[in-house]
């Protein structure tokens, strides 16, 4: 029993250690300081693509952190948040955001676009890009 | 990562090569954004057990008939694509086909959308085209199965949805309210299809005007919708014809008014419908309501609704789902029954013959065991009272009402 209770408190630990701390990330000068988590899930499920600042907003997936961004960010898996943009796409209400492969395109496609938005772990982020909302983890 | 799931383990000369393939599209690489030319698609590849010789199991009305007391792949096995032009950043052009079973009696392909996008800013959106017919939530995506939990959506909510598309224009106008988020959609066109007719040639659609619009609200976890939609039918249906002209002929006013309450020509269908989601993390209900009155006794008023409930345990989502439909009675009155009692009595049971009261409890699961494919299995207790529904083909006059729809499927996108 004491053994088992060990083995789940070291899973749990070396869990949240591991677990990445997702950022959400804008250009600098999109005119955004901060936002809400509300504000992310209208942009990144393709509800209402506006910054709070009124530009549009031109979401960038991540492809190896979307799973944990989208469990953070609506409590899905990715089976779940694929089926959503399926009746999105095949009803004509738009389509998912590009997928790129490293942090590094994130921030090149944030840093040279005043509307994009993407997400990532906080130990890439550099003064290219802004921090506008974080996960607890 | 592929993992090796049971079906290539059991079936390996069946299912590798599928799986294969279906591999290799959901393993594509991503498109890029500045792309002015993509393309995907959706399918399903399913089987169905209708347990009972007395009808013909159908998905909806577009089918002109199904498995009795066999398994079928017809109603539910499809195939779509879609391709789409961007222009601009603000315009865009779709197209979208589908091949299913419908009243062709074949998989011939359908055009089920062709329309211009415009999008001005992210509080607008404009199309001008053909589209789907967005009556109800989720209602222009039912041939999506990958997008939703059950093997198809409820027959007794969306089976009485007789128009999938139309062609004219829609416009939806968005903006953020009180932390969530709300829309209006208002969409007009024409019809352009046709329904199967027992013993006749197909009804023609085609022509009949269709309007309506919904507002929405949609917060973290809710999503709520109202909306209103009109269809006024041009044609008259082939087989009340003969009827038709036998009440007009009499000369009598009460019966070339049965006549007019009975014909489909002209006739304009109103439905109201509301609708609620709720999604928090793995659970998701939904519960959806449609109060449908007609100017025709042959399509009878009516009232549907349906309640989905599901949890999801890991890649496996459990659910249970009912759903209902009830029609009003009205008699008809010919004043014929003292000296035509055939003529009376044929224009009582075209009356009669549209009428539905039936309920369906659906129990399954999903399993998500590879991106972007997903296996369903599904069992239907369909209940029609007194063995009376226009929701399934040719029911036998002693049939109890009462079947066991058993179904699985595969479902993909790409």
């Amino acid at each position: 029993m004491r053994q088992l209770l060990l083995a789940i408190i070291a899973s749990l630990l070396l869990g949240s250690l591991c677990a990445a701390d997702i950022v959400v990330v804008v250009n600098p000068d999109s005119g955004v300081e901060s936002l809400s988590q509300d504000d992310a899930i209208n942009i990144f499920m393709g509800r209402y693509k506006q910054l709070p600042s009124g530009i549009t907003a031109l979401p960038v997936d991540l492809q190896q952190a979307r799973a944990a961004f989208y469990q953070k960010l609506v409590g899905k898996t990715l089976a779940e948040i694929n089926s959503y943009w399926a009746r999105l796409v095949f009803s004509g209400q738009g389509s998912p955001p590009r997928q790129l492969t490293s942090a590094e395109e994130v921030i090149d496609a944030v840093s040279n676009n005043r509307g994009a938005i993407g997400y990532l772990d906080r130990q890439y982020v550099d003064d290219r890009v802004r921090v506008v909302l974080a996960f607890t983890p | 990562m592929l993992r090796l799931h049971p079906c290539q383990r059991l079936r390996p000369v069946l299912c590798a090569p599928l799986l294969a393939m279906l591999a290799t599209v959901a393993e594509a690489q991503p498109q890029p954004l500045d792309q002015r030319f993509s393309w995907a698609g959706f399918g399903t590849l399913g089987v169905v057990y209708n347990d009972t010789d007395d009808m013909q199991f159908v998905r909806d009305l577009n089918q002109p008939s199904g498995p009795a007391g066999e398994w079928s792949t017809e109603p539910d096995t499809l195939l779509g694509l879609q391709a789409r032009y961007r222009f601009t950043h603000k315009l865009d052009a779709t197209v979208q086909l589908v091949s299913r079973y419908t009243y062709t009696s074949s998989y011939a392909p359908q055009v089920t959308w062709a329309n211009l996008k415009y999008s001005p800013n992210a509080g607008m959106d404009l199309r001008l085209g053909r589209m789907g017919w967005d009556i109800y939530m989720l209602s222009d995506s039912r041939n999506v199965g990958y997008s939703y939990l059950w093997v198809r959506p409820p027959l007794e909510y969306f089976g009485l949805q007789q128009i999938s598309h139309i062609d004219g224009a829609d416009a939806v106008f968005r903006g953020e309210l009180a932390g969530g988020l709300a829309w209006l959609k208002v969409y007009a066109g024409l019809a352009d299809e046709e329904l199967p007719s027992l013993g006749s040639r197909n009804y023609d659609l085609k022509g009949s005007e269709v309007y309506g619009a919904h507002i929405n609200y949609q917060t973290r976890h809710w999503w709520f919708r109202v909306g209103y939609a009109n269809a006024t039918l041009d044609q008259e249906l082939d087989s009340l014809e003969p009827l038709l002209t036998g009440l007009n002929a009499t000369g009598l006013p009460s019966a070339a008014a049965a006549a007019d309450e009975l014909g489909l020509e002209g006739a304009e269908i109103r439905q109201w419908t509301a609708g609620v989601v709720y999604e928090r993390g793995a659970f998701l209900s939904q519960l959806m309501f449609d109060h449908s009155t007609s100017d025709s006794l042959t399509f009878p008023d009516h009232q549907s609704w349906y309640f989905l409930l599901s949890y999801r345990v890991g890649e496996f989502t459990p659910y249970v789902s009912i759903a209902q439909t009830d029609a009003s009675r009205d008699t008809v009155d010919t004043g014929l029954a003292g000296f035509a009692p055939q003529l009376d009595a044929a224009a009582q049971a075209a009356a009669e013959a549209s009428l539905t009261d039936q309920r369906s409890v659906a129990m399954g699961v999903r399993y998500d065991f590879m991106p972007k494919l997903a296996l369903k299995l599904q069992i239907d207790q369909l209940d029609a009272k007194n063995g009376r529904s226009m929701l399934v083909r040719n029911p036998e006059p002693d049939w109890d009402g009462k079947a066991t729809i058993f179904s699985a499927t595969l479902d993909f996108v790409f």
